[in-house]
């Protein structure tokens, strides 16, 4: 007890050791596991005894309890597997409202909250890439098949490429300035020339969802980590796993809870890219002198106004560098993600990996890279904008590029639309 | 008299873990060593005192005798450890943080030591960002704010980041934005330490002028005797966390309440801190044509009560003779007796 006033760290070692080794002895290994089986009975030999605990029996060795511990370790993945399935497939079934057959459905709760996600995550990522690209899910979503199917003509028709150009163009400009414009039209035109228009938009809708979730999860969990103490504790470790965790390692079990699609890449790369921007946003916040919380506390600001307009901006280097591992972190994984599924760019590199198709390789790796420099670039500029107080403008000066883009959308899409009808099953020009 | 604006009873503020505790357990006498050897350091050490409205108290001391630390407490961005102390009649340590925000939107501004400037906004908007805080449209905030700009003349300048300025500069942003709410009770930590001495007398007398016109209350922080003097309605000198002596200049250098006091004081020009009136005699006999007013410090007449032979009448402002003066007194306040006079 002395012992344990003067070293308060060892009683949750105590604990892990006991709750070990009571694993150790009380964790049989179940008949189905065959394999797993055969290879403890292969390890079996005379130095062996076992004994009946709770009616089965528990072999281990006399001489030496370490001994046991491989074989026992060595199922352990299984029967984590196990539970995750049947945490997916079976625990606490709930009636769901199905609306395709119009009845009540049971289904496990866990299963329905994964579906639900993946049902969301799958709606933003579409929204996006049927305004680039054009089809027909969107709409759906908001009503259904059979009034689809009644009315022909709705459809997103995508935006032509010279429109999407144009319009990251005009986006630079305004937050940059010529230079950056110049190399978004550049990328735009190189992606569309070369014929990777297609995977290459479906690359940035996935991206243009999974970075900016990535970002305000991170953010949010990095503010509660600075609030609070225990928050930073609890979050601690988790973050080092997933930092040292290989990527492909997540795939997995990303993969039974949400299934394959771009929606579980979305998902996947969010908890690679979390972490990053957590650690980045708390080392950000810590940094912050105290002198400037106290005089933005005497300014008068509340806990909210302390946080978004003192904290947050004064942060803002440690926090951008975050946004920067977060849009790389997104592009890297939006390869590995090609394995489950998701479309774009990756699946294209993974063909090209199959076929050692050297040229395809490298077309969809500088497109990728290219993409995520504009993005990056662009996100910087977006940050580091200035707000001029001085410039007495009207309401169309202060608004004309937001303007104009908006009016080019919209242009293109009518234009695009009726290229469609007049071209159509052939090949659409003016898209 | 009307209340005080600041009123202070008997605040501690003891930095470490269990410092509640131990101060209870200490029952009123605080010991900085005995504290420090349980791993407390004794920021402020029963502090009691009252600034009315429209004096300035300028807090001394060595570094790290608590002065900033005093200065948290009274603005709450520290809750002192014991103590009671009263912002208008309000309990400051009982308001909530709605009442705390109000207090500080509407009454209170702070000038830091180390500037404490945003990094991410211009001059222009540090200064207007109090206001915007308080919801004021961001073009009044901002012209507004330009006043400041021009009342702490860094015109051209104002849309400069802090990063692009002077430490002096920064100071004066610093200054203007604890202006711009026009608050009526003013901290400054050393606000102008960082300027060079010919900015910092500008500043001096801007600070004055501006005193006279608008009447805050005002604490002050100075390392700077001769800022002291020329500033100060009353002085307060800190040692340890300790006020050990708190009371006009001219009694700090006559009537030093401690050692310590006396030593802090030693140097001081007494000449700038004394005035006429607390050296004269009584008598008014045996008088030359020269007369000299009572509230003038000795520095300014000195030359003239020199040259005299005989004693000068000292006068009132309404031109009535109070007392007298003779050139010994001043050869002996000046340059003499600094021990005898005590
Ligand atoms: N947050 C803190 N935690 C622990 N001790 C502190 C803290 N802030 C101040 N102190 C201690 O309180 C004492 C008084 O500090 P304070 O900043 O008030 O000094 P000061 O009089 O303003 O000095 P200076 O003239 O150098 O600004 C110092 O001994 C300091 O170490
Ligand atoms: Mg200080």
């Amino acid at each position: 007890m002395e012992l344990l006033k003067k070293y308060p760290k060892l009683f949750p070692w105590l604990f892990l050791l006991a709750v070990f080794f009571a694993l150790c002895f009380a964790i049989e290994v179940p008949e189905t596991y065959k394999f797993i089986r055969g290879q403890a009975e292969f390890i079996k030999d005379p130095n062996q005894s076992s004994y009946i605990f709770l009616g089965k029996e528990v072999r281990y060795y006399a001489f030496d309890v370490f001994w046991r511990l491989p074989p026992l370790l060595g199922w352990l993945p299984i029967w984590i597997n196990d539970s995750l399935f049947f945490l997916m497939n079976e625990w606490m079934p709930i009636e769901v409202w199905n609306e395709d057959t119009q009845e009540f459905k049971s289904r496990p709760v866990v299963l329905q909250i994964t579906r639900n996600l993946t049902a969301f995550m799958t709606f933003l990522i579409q929204l996006i890439r049927e305004t680039l690209l054009g089809g027909l899910e969107t709409i759906v979503a908001f009503s259904s098949w059979d009034w689809i199917d009644a009315n022909p003509w709705a459809e997103l028709p995508g935006l032509p490429w010279t429109i999407v150009a144009a319009g990251s163009a005009i986006l630079a400009y305004k937050l940059s300035g010529k230079g950056l414009a110049i190399f978004a039209g550049l990328v735009m035109t190189y992606i569309s020339i070369f014929g990777q228009w297609k995977p290459s938009m479906q690359t940035l809708s996935f991206i243009l969802v999974a970075a900016p979730l990535s970002f305000i999860f991170g953010l949010g969990l990095g503010i509660a980590a600075f609030k609070s103490k225990r928050v930073e504790k609890a979050l601690y470790p988790i973050l080092l796993v997933m930092q040292t965790m290989p990527q492909y390692a997540v795939l997995v079990p990303a993969l039974v809870l949400f299934g394959v699609g771009d929606h579980a890449a979305v998902i996947i790369t969010m908890i690679v890219a979390v972490p990053p921007m957590i650690l980045l946003t708390l080392l950000g916040l810590r940094a912050v002198p105290p002198e400037v919380i106290e005089a933005g506390r005497m300014s008068g600001c509340n806990n909210w106004q302390l946080m978004s307009k003192v904290l947050i901006p004064t942060a803002r280097r440690d926090i951008l560098i975050g946004v920067n591992q977060v849009i790389m972190v997104c592009f890297s994984m939006a390869v590995i993600s090609a394995f489950i599924g998701a479309k774009g760019l990756g699946f294209n590199l993974l063909l090209a990996l199959n076929q050692l198709n050297i040229g395809l390789a490298l077309e969809a790796g500088l497109c990728i890279s290219l993409i995520a420099i504009l993005l990056d670039k662009m996100s910087l500029a977006w940050a580091n904008k200035q707000i001029d107080y001085f410039g007495n403008l009207t309401f169309y000066q202060r608004n004309k590029n937001s303007i104009f883009f908006g009016l080019a959308v919209l242009f293109g899409i009518i234009f695009a639309y009726f290229g469609s009808f007049y071209f159509k099953e052939g090949y659409n020009y003016f898209f | 008299m009307s209340e005080p604006v600041i009123k202070c009873e008997n605040v501690y503020k003891i930095f470490g873990a269990n410092s509640e505790k131990m101060l209870k357990e200490a029952n009123g006498s605080v010991d900085a060593k005995t504290f420090q050897e349980k791993g407390c350091i004794v920021g402020v050490n029963n502090a009691s005192f009252e600034v009315s409205k429209g004096e300035m108290l300028v807090v001394m001391g060595l570094s790290g005798s608590g002065k900033s630390t005093l200065l948290r407490c009274i603005s709450r961005l520290t809750d002192a450890t014991g103590g009671k102390i009263f912002i208008e009649g309000q309990d400051l340590l009982k308001l909530n943080n709605k009442e705390l925000i109000d207090l500080r939107r509407n009454k209170m501004g702070m000038v830091f030591q180390s500037f404490a400037l945003l990094p991410h906004k211009t001059v222009v908007e540090n200064i207007a960002f109090p206001l915007q805080i308080k919801g004021i449209k961001t073009e009044d905030s901002i012209s507004k704010a330009m006043d400041m700009v021009k009342l702490v003349g860094l015109e051209g300048r104002e849309n400069y980041f802090p990063r692009e300025l002077s430490g002096g500069q920064q100071q004066r942003v610093g200054i203007a934005r604890s202006l711009a709410v026009e608050p009526d009770i003013w901290f400054l930590d050393e606000p102008f330490s960082a300027l060079d001495p010919l900015i910092r007398k500008e500043m001096q007398d801007e600070f004055l002028r501006l005193q006279e016109k608008l009447q805050k209350t005002i604490m002050f922080i100075t390392h700077d005797f001769d800022e002291a003097l020329k500033l100060a309605d009353r002085i307060a000198i800190m040692k340890d966390g300790i006020i050990e002596q708190l009371d006009t200049p001219a009694n700090i250098v006559l009537n030093p309440a401690t050692e310590y006091v006396r030593k802090f004081t030693e140097e001081v020009p007494r000449e700038k801190v004394l005035l006429i009136e607390d050296v004269m005699d009584k008598s008014t006999n045996d008088l030359g044509n020269l007369k000299v007013l009572k509230d003038e410090t000795i520095e300014n007449v000195a030359e003239n009560i020199l040259t005299q032979e005989k004693s000068v009448a000292v006068i009132d402002a309404n031109n009535k003779i109070v007392g007298s003066i003779n050139p010994t007194k001043i050869i002996n306040t000046v340059f003499g007796g600094r021990k005898k006079n005590n």
